[in-house]
């Protein structure tokens, strides 16, 4: 505790405030926890994103994100877990006007693949869904999404459980397991044959 | 939001799959008019909305089994959700499929302090856990914002997380097993109350799976004791830059740091 | 046998395609010191990954560590000591315990075993540690999954499927783990006078107190040779605590409130001594250098006593040596003969205890191949198995029949 509070002081903090009850403490969480429903006074309706970026990153990610919000025309709001690099940017916008839900998830389509730019993930807490979807071919190269198909496969031939969920495109697991024809030169001549 | 396109011939058998169904999920088990099917339009990404074919809420595993068994024969897709607070959509019904509920198996199961577990029913609450234990000094550690209503199950699909993560991890690091039913309707064990299970960690693939490859009918998961002093340290900084540098050094030096926080 | 051996990611693929081709088995070895694990390794060619070694990144303040996967876990435990940090679970090396010098495994065989050290309870094991991977699947395609950060739900969670895979599913060629902060300080607390029994129910009340313990063992007093800083003569029981120097005072207070309706601790052991014997339980260290079967039990930790008690009173398993960690979540057990009868015997004491395990860690290969050394699965569960095992290698290449017939 005294550890943290120098490390702050050293790195310019304007202030520390420790907790010295359970009540106290809970009372700071939930200036945290309640990050949300102030935004929610903030603006008719939000966009909530959830990437994660390497924690070192964090700055250049921000100022980013300032340009983005600019370039968008739309407000942002940062609640995130520093700790683990993990963002909740929430894209504030109004669903009443038209073409409103579609600049936000434009914007929070470009802060997601900005924390693929720099080395980090579309989700670090949220899950894929739906909402972040088409973007991971942007985060994973087509074997790797290949790949996770057939893990599926092994578990739901028939692509009866949540089908249209995390992956961009629905494959017959037939397809996937078609193996492709490897017809180059043999480099490692000397591996065994029939 | 393109979706899978949906197929007709399920559609218009609607009169039928409801009818069987309500065989394996009698009464009230099984939703099917349009204005009680609203409810379930969404999940918590309310942009996107979608009404199911029907809602089936089972009360048991073996309901939860000819279910599956059920719709993998027909081709009904099926929309696992348990509170419905997913923020990725992952619970966005299709037309040609059912949402399958887990309100109504909302159990604490069984709670043992000597292997430091409670088995649970995937409909109880995050926050719920943590409530059957509590009296003894235990908590349950993933702590998502939700917690108040997000379901175990709901988090075990997700792989949720919360602020705590940085020290006892996601949802993933502190389960210890699950029921799952697979969608032929068998059922298998993974994990239990002992660790490293033999064979390979496909409990580790489920957990994150989004629904995508079983259906959790129980959950297995670690319970802590809370330590005995918990400060929080509210640390006001002029420019975020300030607050990134502090954050990186506090734990590199290995505080025992369990969240850091920026609200705006 | 035929040896081939790459030297970048392109040459492992083309060797699966020409394997594929070939229709030819491959065992993937990296250093080699865990061939005496699992199923005897039967191939038609060895896939000698020691080449590709070193690490990749490492970047201290992100906690994560990208080597290749040969790279030795000498060569990571040294440069992570530089920066004060460490592999939070423990990877035990068990070189020793399969007759191999110490220290010679390498970090890809440490995730591909999967296994964790005593503080697999409380910070959990290589799967909670394995962020991210490159590899080479059984279509001779490579494909990669997770990353380089420390939260991440983006997709299937692969790199928990691929630790403990035994390299079944895919060869790694890269591996991303998150690496944490070492402990500022340990010690130990060292209990004496108990049976195993109490000495179970002292670490479970230990364990369930806020004093926030690291470690939990039951060491008999036939397995103490191994431990020289220890009292010797009697069983005793050990609790580590670890953290910042100035919680200690407090957590040991905790801990000597609860264990005051047991035992008065014997000694406190400081962190030179507390570092050598916490080694020497991760690593199984009284059944080095022998070649008695071992195996490993995971059980629900407070069943424990009455195992090893049902266990000691079975005449047809001689010779038992063995001892508990993980509060009794783990018991190591060594045993005289290589008899085939004896694993079913020792499988029957467990058959009622849900999740609990035995594992023939070591055993002469005549016994590896009569008894399965992994705990056998459920027909439904195998089944499963065997179909996930499909989808990624489904010509059966990687390491055939390793870890179950098929898998």
């Amino acid at each position: 505790m005294i550890e943290v509070e120098a490390i702050a002081k050293r790195n310019g903090c304007v202030s520390v405030r420790v907790s010295t009850t359970e009540a106290e403490r809970l009372a700071f969480w939930a200036g945290r926890k309640a990050a949300f429903p102030a935004i929610g006074r903030l603006s008719p309706d939000y966009l909530c994103m959830d990437g994660t970026i390497p924690r070192g990153r964090l700055p250049e990610v921000l100022t980013k994100m300032a340009e983005l919000s600019e370039k968008h025309g739309m407000r942002v709001a940062n609640v995130f877990h520093a700790g683990d690099g993990n963002l909740h940017p929430l894209i504030m916008y109004d669903a009443g006007i038209p073409g409103q839900l579609e600049t936000a998830e434009e914007f929070g389509a470009d802060i997601l693949k900005l924390c693929v730019d720099v080395g980090g993930v579309l989700t670090g807490e949220h899950g894929v869904g739906i909402e972040k979807r088409d973007l991971m071919e942007y985060q994973f190269e087509q074997a790797d999404l290949e790949q996770q198909q057939r893990l599926k496969c092994a578990f739901d031939e028939e692509g009866v459980l949540n089908p249209g969920k995390v992956f961009p495109k629905l494959c017959r697991c037939a397809e996937l397991g078609r193996v492709h024809v490897h017809r180059g030169q043999t480099r490692f001549p000397d591996l065994p044959r029939f | 939001m393109l979706m899978p396109p949906p197929d007709p011939a399920l559609i218009a058998d609607k009169a039928r799959h409801v009818a069987a169904l309500r065989a394996i999920v009698p009464g009230e088990g099984v939703i099917d008019d349009d204005a009680a099917l609203g409810a379930y339009e969404c999940d918590a990404l309310t942009a996107h909305t979608q009404r199911p074919l029907a809602v089936v809420l089972p009360s048991t595993t073996a309901q939860v089994s000819a279910i599956l068994a059920y719709c993998n024969r027909t081709g009904l897709k099926i929309v696992p959700r348990g509170a419905g607070t997913s923020l990725s959509g992952g619970s966005l019904p299709l037309a040609d499929g059912i949402v399958l509920g887990f309100g109504k198996m909302n159990r604490v199961l069984e709670v043992d302090f000597d292997n430091r577990c409670a088995v649970v029913q995937p409909g109880v609450t995050n926050l719920g856990v943590t409530n059957a234990v509590k009296y003894r000094g235990f908590y349950y550690a993933p702590d998502p914002s939700s917690q108040i209503a997000c379901s175990i199950g709901g988090n075990v699909a997700e792989n949720s997380g919360g602020v705590h993560c940085l020290k006892y991890g996601l949802t993933t690091n502190n389960l210890l097993g699950v029921e799952l039913v697979l969608t032929d309707g068998s059922v298998v064990r993974l994990g239990g109350k002992g660790m490293d299970g033999p064979g390979l960690d496909l409990l580790g693939v489920v957990a994150g799976s989004e629904g995508m490859l079983g259906v959790v009918t129980e959950v297995t998961v670690r319970i802590l004791p809370a330590p005995e002093s918990r400060r929080a340290l509210l640390i006001g900084f002029a420019s975020v830059e300030a607050a990134g540098a502090c954050v990186a050094e506090t734990i590199a030096a290995g505080s025992a740091i369990r969240s850091m926080s920026r609200p705006c | 046998m035929t040896t081939l051996t790459p030297t970048t990611v392109e040459d492992v693929a083309e060797i699966v395609r020409d394997a594929i081709e070939a229709k030819q088995t491959l065992e993937l070895v990296g250093s080699g010191s865990r061939r005496g694990y699992g199923r005897v390794p039967q191939a038609d060619a060895t896939l000698d990954l020691s080449t590709l070694s070193g690490v990749v990144a490492y970047e201290p303040a992100e906690l994560v560590l990208t080597a290749r996967q040969a790279t030795p876990m000498a060569e990571i435990r040294a440069l992570l000591a530089q920066h004060g940090q460490s592999l939070a679970f423990e990877p035990p090396d068990l070189s020793a315990v399969w007759g191999r010098p110490r220290g010679s495994g390498t970090l890809g065989g440490a995730l591909s075993l999967g296994f964790g050290g005593p503080r697999r309870p409380y910070a959990g094991a290589a799967r909670d540690h394995f962020l991210g991977f490159k590899a080479v699947n059984g279509y001779g395609e490579a494909f990669g999954a997770g990353g380089r950060v420390v939260k991440n739900v983006t997709g299937f969670d692969l790199p928990k499927l691929m630790a403990g895979a035994m390299g079944t599913l895919g060869v790694l060629t890269e591996v991303t783990v998150k690496v944490l902060p070492a402990p500022q300080t340990v010690e130990t607390v060292v209990l004496t006078g108990l049976d195993p029994a109490r000495a179970v129910a002292a670490l479970s009340a230990a364990q369930n107190s806020a004093a926030q313990v690291t470690g939990a063992a039951v060491l008999p007093p036939q397995v103490l040779a191994a431990f020289p800083d220890l009292p010797d003569g009697e069983m005793v029981a050990l609790i580590r605590l670890e953290g910042v120097a100035p919680s200690l005072p407090s957590r040991r207070a905790v801990l000597a409130d609860v264990l005051a309706h047991f035992t008065a601790p014997t000694e406190l052991l400081g962190e030179a001594a507390s570092e050598r014997v916490w080694t020497a339980v991760a690593d199984a260290a009284p059944f080095a250098d022998a070649s008695r079967p071992l195996w490993r039990i995971t059980l629900p930790p407070a069943s424990a006593p009455d195992v090893i008690m049902a266990l000691a009173y079975d005449d047809s398993i001689g010779g038992q040596r063995g001892y508990l960690d993980w509060g009794g979540g783990l018991i190591w057990l060594e045993v005289d003969g290589q008899h085939p009868e004896q694993a079913a015997a020792l499988r029957a004491h467990l058959a009622a205890i849900p999740g609990a395990n035995a594992t023939l860690v070591r055993g002469d290969a005549a016994l590896r191949s009569t008894i399965p050394p992994l705990q056998p699965l459920e027909p439904g569960l195998l089944a499963l198995t065997r179909r996930v095992k499909a989808q990624f290698d489904p010509h059966g290449l990687f390491n055939p029949g390793r870890l179950y017939e098929g898998v």
